[in-house]
């Protein structure tokens, strides 16, 4: 918005008090000064520099509120803008018109009076009174009409926005959020790509205590060792024999503190599986310590990075 | 009646497993770095099999074989592949005595009569086809038919050496005939540096006939073989878990595709063309309770299985002709492929 300089430089003549401790002041009010309606709102600004040390008397500046009939003062506000050896004061002031007129008329916006103090004592400054045209908004005599509604114009239409734009970006800020998501939870290991890590030993684990927890058979037992054969399987990525310890447990250094037990539990399976001596194969490792057994490799194996 | 019967055979099993280790020791006397090619020899003997040696020229075949030859005992047999090798040279030897008549005595295979237990068949793919045939029918019956009478030679054990380096004059044996080899034993360079600086600077292995004979003479008789090989096969126990394992062995060499087994960039449905032969399987369970005795064991584990499959099966393993030109590597990929795949127990 562009303001007209409409105002004038007061200088210490106009001012109560002989010195100087007020610059300048300045009155902006808005370029064009014709052509309101009513409830049209004008907006005028007060610049004011003063001397460092002067302080604007905040009451003195007008108030929100009627100012008459007609006029209403709807903001007041002041910014303090501090310089090296001056401070301006600029007060804007926002006024609303309710001026119903009929013909095209001058409207004078009052003027009000500042006041400072300083050191030096109290000073005042006026800011002079303003003036606008208003414009009447309807016919005096308009022609006579059936009903009384015919009388009203029809609104305006709602400005059309194309939002094409916005909607397009919209979309193409979801999709991106939505492949970042996706991202994230790639790298998260989140779902849906919360395949973890697979944990035969764990699952084994799991069916091993279900299974002997059931039965007490030989059969259970044997279900076990074969569960645990899987887990050891799954892990090394090949079926490992009883010979082919050593390279498991290089290959998976977590398991290695358990070789003695897989020694074990490799003999019972041996036992069980090729001499066909299960008895034999549950006093070398009982049920009970199979169990606990696959419980510590899933530990170790929910333990291993 | 029947425990002490079984108590008598497994203390004779017990001398005799003490006997083939001594065996093996008197062996490697001979043939150092070979460890597991005596190991596979001894399982053939033990499980009465014919075997096939492969390898390169001067891996010490021979010397090996004439090693096994003098610690088994009996008499020893051999021949030289020739490409004008007939049948008839095998069982006649002709030539004009003194007299200056011709004279038909009996040939290598017969000089010895029944007492023949090592007949060593050098060069065999330098025979012709029809040499081949006699001795697939040596090998199958253990007899043959001469002077217009049968030979039984029940102690025969047939070691045939291949060399593979050549191609030239050479007749690649028929599938029927490597099938009739119990098990093929590939004799490679030792890869230790110390066993290869031994084998070129230490005299000891310039002069062969001095290094045979420092091997001990008939450690194993050869007269009691058949018996304790039969002894073997019946006093170890392959359980139904194993008899299983063995059986989906099998499937998975004829369908590896099924058994979720996958060679990189290899058609697994087309690659096998036929594989493991009944004849095959029976012999790898043979080896495999042969294997398991010589550990000291009275159950065959799936290790005796793994330890022996390549050598008895590979070459029972026939692909489809465009991989062929692989079939030795293929088939090797194949086993590791297999073992990894297949579960156990």
């Amino acid at each position: 918005m562009r303001w007209a300089a409409f105002g004038l430089m007061l200088f210490a003549g106009t001012l109560t008090t002989a010195d100087a401790q007020v610059r300048s002041v300045k009155l902006v009010t808005p370029e064009r000064l014709f052509g309101y309606f009513v409830g049209d709102v004008l907006r005028s600004e007060v610049d004011v520099a003063v001397d460092k040390g002067t302080v604007l008397n905040r009451a003195s500046v007008p108030a929100p509120g009627d100012l008459d009939y007609w006029l209403e003062l709807v903001d007041s506000h002041v910014e303090e803008t501090a310089g090296d050896d001056t401070k301006l004061y600029r007060i804007s002031l926002a006024y609303q018109n309710f001026y119903l007129a009929l013909d095209a008329r001058p409207l004078n916006i009052p003027g009000f009076t500042l006041s400072f103090t300083s050191s030096h004592g109290a000073t005042s400054v006026q800011v002079p009174a303003w003036s606008f045209l208003i414009s009447p908004l309807r016919e005096i005599l308009p022609a006579a009409k059936a009903a009384g509604a015919d009388y009203m114009q029809p609104d305006v239409k709602p400005p059309y926005y194309n939002l094409l734009r916005e909607r397009i970006a919209t979309f193409a800020l979801f999709a991106a959020a939505l492949i970042a998501f996706g991202i994230l939870a790639y790298h998260l290991a989140l779902w849906p790509f919360g395949a973890r890590a697979k944990r035969p030993f764990t699952e084994a684990a799991r069916r091993i205590r279900k299974m002997l927890g059931a039965r007490e058979d030989e059969l259970a037992y044997r279900d076990a060792l074969l569960a645990l054969h899987r887990a050891v399987d799954a892990t090394a990525g090949h079926v490992v024999f009883a010979e082919d310890l050593p390279q498991f447990l290089d290959a998976a250094p977590m398991f290695s503190r358990w070789k003695e037990e897989f020694n074990l539990f490799f003999q019972s399976s041996r036992q069980t599986f090729f001499a066909d001596n299960i008895a034999a194969a549950r006093a070398d490792l009982s049920p009970d310590e199979l169990c606990r057994f696959s419980d510590r490799l899933a530990a170790a194996e929910r333990a291993a990075p | 009646m029947a425990s002490v019967t079984k108590r008598d055979a497994q203390e004779t099993l017990g001398a005799w497993h003490s006997a083939a280790s001594t065996f093996e020791k008197e062996v490697a006397k001979a043939v150092v770095g070979q460890e597991r090619v005596i190991r596979l020899l001894t399982v053939a003997i033990f499980a009465r099999g014919h075997v096939l040696l492969e390898g390169d020229v001067g891996v010490g075949k021979t010397t090996l074989l004439r090693a096994v030859a003098r610690a088994i005992g009996g008499a020893y047999g051999r021949i030289e592949g020739t490409v004008d090798l007939m049948p008839s040279d095998l069982v006649y030897y002709t030539y004009l005595g003194e007299d200056g008549r011709p004279r038909v005595d009996p040939g290598p295979v017969l000089r010895h009569g029944e007492a023949l237990s090592v007949f060593f068949f050098n060069e065999i793919n330098r025979a012709r086809p029809q040499v081949h045939s006699l001795l697939l029918r040596l090998m199958a019956e253990r007899s043959v038919n001469a002077f217009n009478r049968d030979y039984q030679l029940p102690f025969l054990q047939v070691f045939a050496d291949r060399n593979r380096v050549e191609r030239e004059e050479t007749f690649e044996l028929p599938a029927a005939a490597r099938d009739r080899f119990f098990i093929e034993i590939g004799v490679e360079t030792p890869t230790d540096p110390e066993i290869r600086r031994q084998l070129v600077f230490d005299p000891r292995f310039h002069d062969v006939d001095a290094l045979i004979a420092a091997v001990k003479e008939g450690v194993l008789d050869h007269r009691e073989l058949p018996t304790i090989a039969a002894a073997i096969q019946q006093n170890v126990h392959a359980s139904p878990a194993l008899q299983k394992y063995v059986l989906d062995l099998w499937t998975a060499i004829q369908k590896p595709a099924a058994a979720g087994i996958s060679l990189p960039g290899i058609n697994m449905a087309r690659l096998i063309r036929g594989g493991g032969s009944p004849r095959g399987m029976s012999y790898l369970v043979r080896g495999a309770r042969v294997q398991a005795w010589l550990e000291g064991r009275d159950v065959v584990v799936p290790e005796d299985i793994r330890a022996l499959f390549v050598e008895i099966i590979a070459h029972r393993i026939f692909l489809d002709p465009i991989y062929e030109i692989r079939q030795e590597n293929l088939t090797r990929d194949l086993c590791t492929a297999i073992f990894a795949a297949v579960p156990s127990p």
